[in-house]
């Protein structure tokens, strides 16, 4: 079983909305992942920067609905903007858990470095979810406030007990790698710039291939393309497939009969 | 399986921030050949920053003389003094029949006068130009090391000035693909920087299918992407053979073959 743990929803954010219908955009998305022999998504919602309350409740709302007109190959975050007030965020957070989206994005809204995080963290680390966070090294080009790996180290060490998932592998490079190597509750996925050769063995190596999870970016990237930097990674058997969907089945906490399959 | 591929976008050497797994040709050619790749147009790494070109040139050539799915490339700098002597060398010795620049690493504008009388040899020696328009993302080199990519303009620029002139865009980004080849009938783009979701589909509909080539920029970049962008698309077999080999085939037919008499 094939898990991507990193899509954005097709969305128009001009309208704030998804593409078309709930039913609709999780059919176009899964006919792209059906081309390329991917099972099951999991969706990180924002659509537009600096969402204010109701925006999250919007885009999280849309999440639920995506992931509800496709229970059984649709998984869902609940994407938070950490400069909101903690009271909103927390309640907001249990309420999607509670609905049943499985863990938090962020992005670039707050530094993984800012204490605004703090809060999540303890949560996420309380219900046993895990946080999917946005992490490059950019030489040119960087947000405001977008995090690096180290940034991410900093969140590890603050909150040993978290799960996290640091994005894009191959935009945080050998650099990025090594930053989160200690930290034993931080995975990566595959995602990231272009698919640099060597990259995914050179985490699996270092980091072990429990820790390592196919995510594409997609539809930013191509479902087909991103499969190949796995595919094409000199691995094991055994190593393709925790990187491919036992360690997200794991995190997304998938029951067995799904994980057989 | 699209059977076949004709890889236009293939280096071999050694790259001071990337630790490739290929360090030969027989690791090169075999790796290819597991990738489903039947030919494949190779340069040397090391003239992106090395003065002369010639001297890893020259080891390429003669450590790839024994594949014949190997075809080398000469690598150019039209502002060093010789380069006309280094090419005559390169087709009468080594029978090369390709020439790659890159205008950025070696800090030319494409509108010098010296890249106009390269042009105009090429053009008389029915020899393809490939453009490297940039060898990292800009996003994450090294900042010491900071190499813009060639402006897609200018490359569409010395095409429109030299008609005869057959320019090969070699890992330019999606949003310069129309750029390049809008108005010109003898730019050509690779597969290997440009992605979006349903990547050749959505190409198709921005740049006639007929300039699109398949690279898969091997070792920088996993080859298998490039691949499964071409195999798992959405589309016409016919277009996919097209991109996989019958474009660079047609782009190459005034080429003569590897082991002929050329001169
Ligand atoms: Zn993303």
């Amino acid at each position: 079983m094939i898990i991507d743990i990193h899509v954005h929803p097709p969305a128009v954010p001009a309208k704030r909305s998804l593409i078309g219908t709930p039913g609709e955009t999780a059919a176009r998305m899964l006919a792209a992942a059906d081309r390329a022999g991917i099972n099951a998504l999991c969706i990180l919602g924002r659509f537009w920067p600096y969402p204010d309350e109701e925006g999250i409740r919007q885009i999280n709302d849309a999440t639920l609905a995506l992931v509800r007109s496709r229970p059984d190959r649709l998984y869902g975050l609940c994407f938070l903007n950490p400069t909101l007030p903690a009271r909103f965020l927390l309640a907001e957070l249990d309420r999607c858990l509670d609905a049943g989206l499985r863990g938090v994005k962020l992005e670039y809204e707050v530094n993984a470095r800012d204490a605004r995080l703090d809060p999540i963290l303890k949560k996420v680390t309380e219900r046993g979810v895990f946080l999917l966070h946005h992490a490059w090294y950019k030489t040119v080009g960087k947000c405001a406030h977008e995090s690096d790996p180290s940034d991410i180290a900093h969140l590890a060490e603050r909150h040993p007990r978290a799960q996290i998932v640091m994005a894009h592998l191959t935009a945080c490079g050998m650099r990025g790698v090594l930053d989160i190597q200690g930290f034993e509750n931080v995975w990566v996925d595959t995602s990231g710039s272009q698919p640099f050769s060597g990259m995914v063995e050179y985490a699996v190596n270092k980091l072990g291939s429990d820790r390592v999870l196919f995510g594409s970016d997609a539809p930013i990237r191509d479902f087909a393309a991103q499969l190949g930097r796995v595919q094409g990674a000199q691995l094991t058997e055994a190593q393709r497939r925790r990187i491919l969907g036992g360690n997200a089945a794991r995190l997304l906490k998938l029951d067995a009969g799904r994980l057989s399959q | 399986m699209t059977p076949g591929f004709i890889d236009v976008n293939v280096s071999l050497g050694t790259w001071p921030f990337m630790d490739f797994r290929i360090q030969t040709a027989a690791a090169l050619a075999k790796h290819l050949a597991a990738e489903g790749i039947a030919q494949a147009w190779v340069s040397a790494v090391e003239p992106i920053l090395f003065t002369d070109p010639d001297v890893h040139d020259e080891q390429l050539f003669s450590s790839l003389a024994r594949f014949p799915s190997l075809f080398p490339v000469k690598t150019i700098n039209p502002l060093l003094g010789g380069w006309r002597a280094s090419l005559e060398r390169a087709l009468k010795v080594h029978r090369v029949r390709r020439v790659k620049i890159h205008p950025n690493y070696h800090q030319f504008a494409l509108n010098d006068p010296r890249v106009d009388a390269m042009a105009e040899e090429l053009v008389r020696r029915g020899i393809p130009l490939l453009i490297q328009m940039r060898v990292e993302d800009e996003r994450n080199q090294h900042p010491l090391m900071q190499v813009p990519g060639v402006p897609a303009e200018t490359v569409s620029d010395l095409a429109a000035n030299h008609p005869a002139l057959k320019v090969v865009a070699l890992c330019a980004y999606r949003g310069e693909a129309a750029t390049l080849v809008a108005g010109r009938r003898n730019v050509w783009v690779d597969l290997s920087f440009i992605e979006c979701q349903d990547t050749l589909e959505t190409l198709c509909g921005e740049i006639p299918a007929d300039r699109i080539l398949f690279g898969s920029n091997t070792p920088f970049l996993y080859t298998r992407p490039a691949v499964m962008k071409v195999t798992h698309a959405g589309i016409a077999a016919r277009i996919r053979t097209s991109v996989a080999c019958g474009n660079a085939r047609t782009l190459g037919s005034r080429i003569a073959p590897k082991m002929d008499e050329i001169l």
